[in-house]
């Protein structure tokens, strides 16, 4: 049975069903909010723990969601923040560490077969890496998840023309990339 | 932008949607601990200021400085490095984690609008 978006909140806000709404929620939005995690941060590993994390945190604020926006963009809206979070924090680890955590990515594109073993996606991949991490992410949300500048400028709180700006030059990059490999 | 191909979604271990919402589930019914991390770093610091108190007892010595503001000073020194620092604790990356969390609270909210996004 699907459920819809008001069943899951009404659910959550019982004391007698929250648990079940909770469920709900989860195993309504996790494959999505899973992709645009790993999208951002490649590693399973690491996205598996994002992606919890996501959760945690929603269930710990759903008493103060008052649905101003739908729950898949106010989740989004999680999911990226963790994602970003995740990578600054592995940025500022590298003053500390040996493991250059951009290495690691680049390697991990090189290593990994990608889902279905083209090249042109590999090269993808690795064009994606040389982005600033919320020009990807622009990137991802539009050409990849198709949502609209309205949707991604309520995920990420920045103006249409800010994120239309931002989706052009990472398209231009990425096209003259392709074009130069 | 047609020589831009679209990803397919990324792959996961079996059953890994199947047993994610237990997982997240058990995790928020979980009670709260404190991390094993604080429990050594208070160790530390009760053990430091018992060796303190002890000092006076058992060595004839004047006691100059307390034992936060002896490692103030092996650190301002750089006597010791931030990876001796970090070597003493049981857990370094716990320790560097908090150190950041810390860090990106004081800083700007991840989404601005002045900031430059090319």
């Amino acid at each position: 049975m699907k459920v819809n978006d008001q069943e899951i909140l009404d659910r959550i806000r019982s004391p007698f069903t929250k648990e079940l709404g909770f469920r709900q929620l989860i195993e309504t939005y996790q494959k999505p909010v899973y992709q645009v995690i790993r999208r951002m941060v490649l590693i399973h590993e690491d996205a598996d723990d994002l992606t919890q994390n996501t959760f945690i945190k929603a269930y710990k604020a759903l008493d103060r969601f008052e649905g101003n926006s739908t729950i898949f963009t106010w989740l989004y809206r999680i999911a990226t923040n963790e994602s970003l979070t995740f990578l600054e924090k592995k940025k500022k680890r590298f003053f500390f560490s040996l493991e250059d955590h951009q290495e690691k990515l680049e390697a991990y594109v090189e290593q990994s077969p990608s889902p279905t073993g083209e090249e042109i996606e590999v090269k993808l991949q690795k064009s994606l890496l040389k982005l600033p991490d919320k020009q990807r992410l622009v990137f991802h949300l539009k050409y990849e998840e198709e949502l609209s500048y309205e949707e991604i400028s309520q995920i990420t709180g920045t103006s249409v023309g800010a994120l239309k700006a931002s989706y052009h030059y990472a398209v231009k990059k990425i096209e003259q990339d392709l074009s130069h490999e | 932008m047609q020589q831009i191909p679209k990803q397919k979604p990324f792959q996961t271990p079996d059953n890994y949607f199947e047993e994610l919402p237990e997982k997240i589930l058990s995790k928020v019914n979980r009670p709260k601990s404190i991390p094993t991390w604080t429990w050594a770093a208070a160790a530390v610091v009760l053990l430091g200021f018992g060796l303190w108190q002890a000092d006076g007892f058992f060595v004839d010595k004047p006691i100059l400085v307390s034992p936060e503001e002896e490692a103030l000073l092996y650190i301002e020194s750089e006597q010791w490095s931030t990876e001796d620092v970090l070597s003493l604790s049981e857990d370094p990356n716990a320790l560097l984690d908090q150190i950041i969390e810390e860090e990106l609270a004081k800083s700007e909210p991840l989404w601005t609008e002045e900031e430059t996004w090319f």
